[in-house]
């Protein structure tokens, strides 16, 4: 029969059916159900297996704080494990299945665990499976492994989307039962900015759950009328379906908003938006979660909440028993049985363990006061219960309060501490809030709803208030006045029988005994020993009751056993919605070059060279292998001629009356006195002595420079160059901009790289040798009075130029630069042989700027200047960076021409065994020379500068790579530097 | 001179895309220079602006625009403001400096970003979703301007109209930003 226990009634639309499956069996709900008021309807009361002992599992409560409810929901790549039924909002095609157990959940072939309970107590993997040793790794380890863990994932790629969002608010309102919703009104009335959120897809907390009155009508009514009030408001945002998982510095709160209905219907759609809401103030309007007792067998299917047997009644209208008892130490507990009562479900009995006259008269049921529950029977359903009169009634649901516990978590968030009222037995905030947090209503420990609505329209109109708006006068909205008064009991011994307080992670009272006894006195050392509340649910019902029994273990108070410590976030939050965008090519932005449209016609390979997309090289149609096409590059450039677009490295514009001098500062050599029309190399020192970056800087006019960095350099060095400015030297009239986007610059480098500019810059530029000698700088125009900027520099060690015009003409002008260029086989080349020719001409770049060589390791002392003071000069003087024998820039040739060299060779004297203490250095760049035949290398070894000519071994040992070298000169092709200054 | 000819391109081919209540589109037409303000200078600035355009100099975070209303300056540092001018021609610099015709620095930043605009009643909405600062309507009023990231990509945005707003990034990750915006209206839209 279709959804037997479902009774008339409730907030759900018992006129729309929704169909989903539950371990493959299809079943019906309505719209407005969870899944697990669904399966309840369906009479489903065995939904799970325990985590350790694979004990039957029922539905606890009706909310986030749910241990056993966890499911296995979607399939394929959408499944999702350790989902919580209680909060999934049913929908057609919903597909469930439980978790943990091999075979059927009727029949879980691990729960043999149970009987070995014994072996598997508190910490039992530090005194169990210890012998023999070497069973651990092989055996043991596995094994238990294989058995833990909860749910599984389906190891396929999440194809949902996440998204993130960014909201300003003067007041966060957290909770939208009755103390949030009476704190909006009276905020936003004022006209402040008002985000209201709740973790539920209804809002109305528990309104929607109880059969209280507001303002003369229903409670659930009170709230809609007031959300829908609230929707109107322009200065409102409604948030339901939010979670607020953290509170973080400067008032910046996280927020997961549940999107996933319409990530259904679109798949495109974010599934969830994680949010950062910065708002002024914020009030915690979070309620109270119910905990349990702890006595003997209290985990059964059917043993359920108090609170949550009620919400299935009253918001679900789901009948959780036939035959239903209650066993409360505090008079909300009656509240379930008088609500059962009115929907005509059966109890059968209230126990209740104050010794107090009947709170309430409960026609049918049989009460029993200063008594408790001790036993339990059935297995797979609850039975029956033993009484510790002896008594035994039957029953099918036992609805269980042991007192509410204001739901603080987020006013601990800051490492806030909670204080113990002993009045309501619960833990309460203490002063010390997050700042701009305050707290009303039952998370603040006023427990009686007439009191927390009050507080709640007060609080609201209080913080708007003193953040300068007007709040108008109003009158909070009235409900009867119902006290709360509990009696503390954490539970009562149960003998043989296990009493538990985390059903999630199957803790006892007896682990939390245990523990005590072996030493673990405080609560943060008992929570890790026994696991007590570090599972998926964080043990929102079960750690008070846990901490009510250490206490009770120790003989100390509440208060000197203290809380665990409250962290971020509140509920588990999918890793998904922190990763956000930031997945596949939107890991991080790509930046992409002048030229690279024009490179992506030609079938280039591309690299990343941090965030830039550059050619890396251009493969002609049959070239199989890289090296073909790089050395071919290579080869061609230095016969004729070759482009390769360098808009990449930093270009940084600096202009004033005191640049040079500025200039003169930052570099270790001079340049004071660069002519107008001339670039100068310059190496640019840290504090410390050591090599930061180096580049080339131009003189364009009496005070207008253009410095060049490397590419992996440019933030790094404007940002260097700023400080100096800002807090070193204000006083200098230097002004500096970042032009690397601004021009398209092309390294146009060979014998005929002159010939092929000539084609291009306008014939009234004059750029012979004569004109424009090695390392001169200019502005040119081009093709037809285009603005342009000539530097003839060489990388390559080439005759060669580097040409720049903005950035708007830069596709065009690589097009041309080719059209012109056909005459001269000009060939276009990538990143690599723009290594390969660096290497071949001994330029230092990264691999030898970094961070631990000095200018006089890079064979580069002579540039410095004795003149002037620089950054990096005293330090740079300290005696163990002038000594000869440091780790100096050399070139390294195997002897075997054959032989592979390899960057990352560590450098060994020739019978010398590889160890720290005779390492004499190491290769840094590396490669095939396609000019000389063989590889060559550029490294740094001990006395490198006095030992040329010598033969080490460059010894690789993650490759397996042993081989001799020949120590040389890093300057491997025209060391004099003639093919420069043709 | 040289027989060849050089073709311009804007940042981003002109884009142009329409959403639900928001279009983002490529500006084009417009030329920027980046003006550092000499501290010694700063009154002389200041006049020589106000006389030769109506030009005042703006409060930090704030526009100005002239008395033509074709110049529009940014504030973005006590000692740097950014020109905004309807002005295609290559020698930007020259031109705003001339008709500035003031003691400051100029360079040119035309090429430098990509210039997107985000228009429409549901910009603020699809903006939110990569955007750090408040764009609420009372706090990031018309002429604010202001630096800031979005999704990894340094972002200068200015309000210009009650619901446009102009976001420059770096032109080499014009396309990025191009394709954050459009994520982000496509997720919200």
């Amino acid at each position: 029969m279709s959804q037997m226990n479902r009774i008339k009634g409730g907030l759900v639309n018992q006129k729309k059916s929704i169909s989903f499956t539950f371990n493959g069996q299809i079943l019906t709900g309505f719209e407005g159900d969870t899944l697990a008021s669904a399966l309840l309807a369906n009479n489903k009361k065995l939904v799970g297996r325990s985590f350790k002992y694979h004990r039957p599992r029922g539905i606890v409560t009706a909310g986030s704080e749910e241990p056993n409810a966890i499911m296995e929901i979607g399939n394929g790549a959408y499944k999702e494990p350790n989902t919580k039924a209680t909060i999934t909002q049913l929908y057609n095609g919903l597909e469930a299945n439980s978790q943990n157990h091999r075979g059927p959940l009727g029949f879980d072939l691990m729960a043999i665990t149970d009987f070995l309970s014994p072996l598997l107590g508190a910490g039992f993997y530090y005194k169990t499976f210890m012998w023999p040793k070497a069973f651990w790794e092989k055996f043991y380890e596995p094994a238990i492994r294989n058995a833990a863990g909860l749910g599984t994932l389906s190891t396929e790629a999440d194809p949902d989307t996440y998204d993130k969002g960014f909201r300003y608010c003067d007041i966060l309102i957290i909770g939208a039962g009755a103390t949030g919703l009476s704190a909006a009104i009276t905020a936003a009335s004022s006209g402040a900015k008002v985000i209201l959120a709740d973790e539920d897809f209804l809002m109305g907390g528990r309104l929607n759950t109880e059969s209280i009155k507001i303002d003369g009508g229903s409670g659930s009514k009170w709230a809609k009328d007031t959300v829908a009030a609230l929707s109107t408001m322009e200065n409102v945002t409604l948030m339901s379906d939010t979670t607020i998982f953290g509170v973080y510095d400067h008032g910046i709160y996280g927020a997961i908003e549940n999107r996933s209905s319409e990530a259904r219907e679109d798949k495109d759609k974010p599934r969830q938006v994680n949010w950062r809401i910065y708002a002024k103030r914020s009030i915690l309007c979070a309620g109270a979660i119910e905990r349990s007792i702890a006595f003997g067998n209290n985990d059964r299917p059917g043993i359920m909440l108090a609170s949550a047997v009620r919400s299935y009644a009253n918001r679900f209208a789901v009948a959780t028993g036939d035959k239903v008892s209650v066993y409360t130490n505090n008079d909300d507990g009656w509240t379930t049985a008088r609500d059962l009562v009115l929907k005509n479900v059966r109890v059968v009995a209230v126990i209740d363990s104050r010794s107090i006259s009947p709170v309430l008269r409960v026609p049918g049921a049989e009460i029993f006061m200063g008594t408790d529950v001790v036993d339990t029977k059935g297995r797979r359903a609850l039975k029956s219960i033993k009484l510790s009169n002896g008594k035994t009634i039957d029953t099918d649901c036992l609805a269980v309060s042991g007192g509410w516990n204001p739901n603080l978590h987020l006013t601990c968030h800051h490492r806030g501490i909670p204080k113990w009222n002993g009045e309501i037995a619960s833990f309460i905030p203490d002063k010390a809030n997050p700042p701009g947090m305050t707290v009303a209503g039952r998370a603040k420990g006023t427990m009686v709803l007439s009191d927390a609505i009050i507080e709640g329209h007060n609080e609201g109109a209080s913080v708007a208030s003193d953040l300068g708006y007007k709040v108008k006068k109003s009158d909070p909205s009235e409900t009867p006045s119902v006290s709360y008064s509990v009696t503390a009991n954490w539970g009562v011994p149960s003998g043989k029988n296990r009493a538990w307080v985390d059903l999630q992670n199957d803790v006892t009272a007896k682990d939390i005994k245990l523990a005590n006894q072996e030493g673990f006195k405080s609560v943060e050392h008992v929570k890790r020993y026994t696991t007590l509340g570090m599972a998926t649910d964080q043990g929102k019902t079960a750690n008070v009751l846990g901490i009510g029994i250490m206490a009770d273990n120790m003989g100390q108070t509440i208060e000197e056993t203290g809380t665990t410590i409250f962290r971020p976030p509140y509920s588990p939050v999918a890793i998904g919605a922190f990763a956000g965008r930031r997945r596949g090519m939107e890991f991080y932005p790509t930046r992409y070059t002048p030229s690279h449209k024009w490179s992506v016609e030609q079938n280039a390979i591309f690299v990343e060279v941090g965030m830039w997309y550059r050619s890396q090289w251009f493969p002609l149609p049959g070239e199989t292998h890289w090296r073909e096409s790089v050395d071919r590059e290579v080869k061609q450039t230095r016969a004729s001629v070759g482009i390769c677009d360098v808009t990449t490295l930093g270009k940084i514009d600096i202009k004033g009356f005191d640049v040079s001098e500025f200039l003169n500062k930052v570099y270790v050599n001079a340049f004071a006195k660069v002519p107008v029309g001339k670039t100068r190399y310059g190496l640019m020192l840290r504090e410390d002595g050591m090599v930061m970056d180096d580049g080339t800087t131009a003189r364009l006019s009496e005070n207008h420079f253009v410095m060049t960095t490397t590419t992996a350099n440019a933030v790094n060095v404007y940002r260097h160059l700023q400080f100096c400015h800002q807090c070193l030297w204000p006083d200098l009239d230097v002004h500096m901009i970042s032009v690397t986007e601004q021009f398209a610059q092309y390294a146009v480098a060979g014998p005929n790289s002159r010939k092929l500019l000539q084609k291009v810059i306008d014939s009234d530029c004059d750029i012979s040798n004569e004109a424009f000698p090695y390392m001169a700088a200019g502005e040119i125009t081009v093709c037809g009075g285009i603005p342009a900027r000539l530097f003839r520099i060489s990388f390559s060690g080439e005759l060669a130029y580097e040409i720049a015009v903005q950035t708007r003409y830069g596709d065009s002008l690589m097009r041309v630069l080719m059209e012109a260029g056909e005459e001269f086989n000009v060939v276009p080349y990538g990143t690599e042989a723009l290594g390969v020719m660096r290497i071949e001409k001994g330029h230092a770049a990264g691999p030898e700027l970094n961070g631990q060589t000095s200018a006089y390791d890079l064979g580069m002392g002579g540039m410095v200047s004795g003149k002037k003071d620089f950054i990096g000069y005293k330090l740079g003087l300290r005696e163990d960076l002038l000594r000869d024998d440091r780790m100096q820039m050399v070139g390294f040739k195997p002897v075997n021409t054959q032989d592979l060299l390899q960057a990352g060779s560590h450098l060994l004297n020739l019978r010398d065994k590889p160890s720290t203490e005779t390492d004499q250095g190491w290769i840094s760049s590396c490669i095939y020379s396609p000019i000389l035949g063989h590889y060559i290398g550029i490294g740094f070894i001990k006395s490198g500068h006095s030992r040329k000519g010598e033969f080490v071994r460059a010894v690789d040992l993650v490759r397996g790579n042993d081989i001799e070298v020949e120590i040389c000169s890093p300057h491997f092709v025209d060391p004099e530097g003639e093919r420069l200054r043709v | 001179m040289s027989d060849y000819e050089l073709v311009v391109e804007s940042a981003l081919d002109g884009a142009e895309h329409e959403f639900k209540g928001v279009t983002v589109s490529e500006v084009i037409g417009k030329s920027l220079v980046m003006i550092a303000l000499p501290r010694p200078k700063f009154k002389e600035i200041e006049s020589s602006m106000i006389k030769s355009c109506g030009l005042a100099l703006p409060e930090m975070e704030h526009s100005t625009q002239s008395k033509d209303s074709s110049i529009v300056l940014w504030r973005l540092q006590k000692n740097q403001v950014l020109a905004y001018f309807s002005y295609e021609g290559n020698d930007a610099e020259v031109n705003i400096a001339n008709r500035l015709n003031a003691p400051a620095y100029y360079t040119d930043q035309s090429d430098t970003w990509a210039m997107i605009r985000v228009s429409g009643p549901r910009s603020r909405d699809v903006l939110e979703r990569i955007c750090p600062i408040d764009l609420s309507k009372n706090v990031f009023s018309v002429g604010n301007v202001s630096r800031t990231i979005m999704e990894h990509i340094g972002t200068i945005i200015h309000r210009d109209d009650e619901d446009s707003y102009v976001l420059l990034t770096m032109r080499s990750f014009g396309i990025s930003m191009l394709h954050a915006i459009e994520v982000s209206a496509k997720n919200v839209l």
